[in-house]
């Protein structure tokens, strides 16, 4: 079963992401700042990352950053979503890699078709 | 009425024509005048600074500096001096004078035209000139420092509707994902009954969605950082993909939406995600007021060759806009000052949008209408004119 790690300050969004993701068939874990999020992720060694960008304690750029320095998670695909709308956003997160960034309010359905194509496989249950 | 007193600075180097100034002034019938007087530009410059005179009587010919020179070095900017300076002049050159008054010389008199009057005239022309210009000085500056005031709290409210929006975003597209679990069962099983109820709950977060993107726009339109970033479109596909995108809204109000698109369009410098907000603007206001049955055409075609460039008409058969409000409808909160009358719904700043967005296109936007008819709102958008602007930016980058 692949796993997603979720990073996100909003526990509603996570509770949200972790109904859908589970009812496709993946495993989540949560970090809901940037300090936990990198201790979950040498933890878990997950197989995708969804970043939130504005976080208290470093954004989600920081933990991109941190994810790709760090050998053992240098490799996981990245996406972004935010809140924010300020123009360079997206072209930052291209920069740094992601392989999706999306706006809240976001479509599940367009998520989880970025998230199946990247982990190359239909869920299953 | 007693006089008003004034310290008037005189430099020349000729003792007697200092003392026949001073002999003219003394007659003053406006100013109660008392004298400083210097030999050289150079200790009249000294005095200027350490005894602020009220006036300065200044010979264009001094043995260490001419006139000019005098008045560049007592202050490099002219606007900031505090008194005003009368040039003498002794040979009557035009040039000379021309370039004094350039060089900040409030009023010029030749040597040999000294009288009571001129010399009593030029003083209180000068202190007049001085102090009107003074007060324009500090005009100006209580002007700047009002617009530095407003451009700031411009930036804090473009910055709190940044906060805002992403305040009330989280915990929206919290709702709507909730909303949309539930919708696609993943909750249990819904009825019908349940789902429409839900659906409309969804396309309620996506309005609210708008409304929140909208108030965005305006704060940068208000900040000047709304940029497009324009690309070589083909328009056909932006009309299509507007038309196809509002074709849900346009079947549940039963309006027949439909486009018209000259085949071989040229392709277009635009920013086709902003020039689809125009399109979609119009077209969600087209079919807002449009009774079901109606139809809205959104029609594409080429302008004649010597205006060159596309224009888009959205076309309803609604009921029609009202003449007197034609020209305000683009305006910015005209929702906000129209709503004590008729509300219409929406912030009413779609329009306003629209209207920028094509104008940093370099197009035009307007609107015929015909009441109990129907409305077109036209727009056109010439071929080069981004790739002119952007030119014109890197001009003004340059100089």
């Amino acid at each position: 079963m692949k796993k997603i790690l979720m990073v996100e300050d909003d526990k509603r969004i996570i509770a949200a992401l972790n109904v859908r993701l589970r009812a496709k068939g993946y495993d989540v874990c949560a970090a809901y700042d940037a300090t936990l999020a990198m201790t979950q992720a040498i933890a878990h060694q997950p197989d995708l990352a969804l970043l939130d960008i504005s976080m208290p304690g470093g954004d989600g750029f920081v933990v991109a950053e941190r994810l790709r320095a760090t050998v053992t998670t240098a490799n996981i695909p990245i996406i972004f979503i935010t809140a924010l709308k300020q123009p360079g956003l997206k072209e930052k997160a291209k920069a740094l890699g992601a392989i999706a960034f999306f706006e809240k309010p976001f479509e599940s359905d367009n998520l989880i078709a970025v998230i199946d194509a990247a982990l190359g496989q239909t869920a299953t249950i | 009425m007693s006089k008003k007193p004034l310290q008037v600075l005189i430099i020349d180097d000729n003792l007697s024509d200092r003392e026949i100034c001073c002999q003219l002034l003394r007659e003053h019938s406006e100013y109660d005048c008392t004298f400083l007087c210097a030999s050289s530009g150079k200790s009249g410059i000294d005095l200027c600074q350490s005894a602020r005179p009220d006036c300065v009587i200044v010979d264009y010919l001094l043995p260490d500096f001419d006139g000019i020179a005098f008045l560049d070095t007592l202050d490099a900017d002219l606007t900031m001096l505090p008194f005003p300076i009368i040039m003498l002049t002794g040979y009557g050159d035009e040039m000379i004078v021309a370039e004094a008054m350039r060089a900040g010389a409030a009023d010029y008199l030749p040597k040999d035209l000294l009288s009571t009057k001129s010399l009593g005239r030029a003083v209180s022309n000068a202190m007049e000139k001085h102090q009107l210009r003074r007060a324009l000085e500090e005009q100006r500056r209580l002007l700047w420092r009002t617009n530095a005031e407003l451009r700031r709290r411009n930036e804090e409210i473009c910055t709190f509707y940044h906060m805002l929006s992403h305040e009330l975003k989280t915990p929206l597209t919290a709702a709507r994902e909730f909303v949309a679990i539930v919708i696609d069962g993943l909750a249990g099983p819904t009825n019908d009954t349940q789902r429409e109820y839900l659906g409309i709950a969804k396309e309620s977060c996506d309005q609210m969605n708008l409304g929140l993107n909208d108030l965005l726009d305006v704060a940068r339109l208000d900040t000047g950082k709304l940029h497009i970033e324009p690309r070589l479109t083909a328009m056909a596909t932006v009309v299509k993909r507007a038309v196809t995108m509002m074709l849900p809204m346009a079947r549940s109000a039963k309006i027949d939406l439909s486009d018209q698109i000259e085949p071989d369009l040229p392709d277009l410098m635009m920013d086709a995600r902003r020039i689809m907000q125009v399109l979609t603007n119009l077209i969600g206001n087209a079919l807002k007021f449009t009774p079901s049955g109606g139809q809205v055409t959104v029609r594409v075609t080429q302008l004649p060759p010597e205006q060159d460039g596309i224009l888009v008409a959205v076309r309803d058969t609604g009921r029609g806009i009202a003449p007197e409000q034609r020209s305000r409808i683009f305006e910015r909160l005209y929702q906000a000052r129209e709503a004590k009358e008729v509300f219409e719904g929406g912030l009413g700043l779609g329009l306003y949008i629209c209207r920028e967005v094509v104008k940093l296109h370099r197009g035009e936007i307007w609107v015929e209408s015909t009441l109990g008819q129907g409305s077109t709102f036209f727009f056109t958008l010439p071929p080069y004119g981004v790739s002119m602007i952007s030119e014109r930016k890197q001009e003004e980058v340059s100089t």
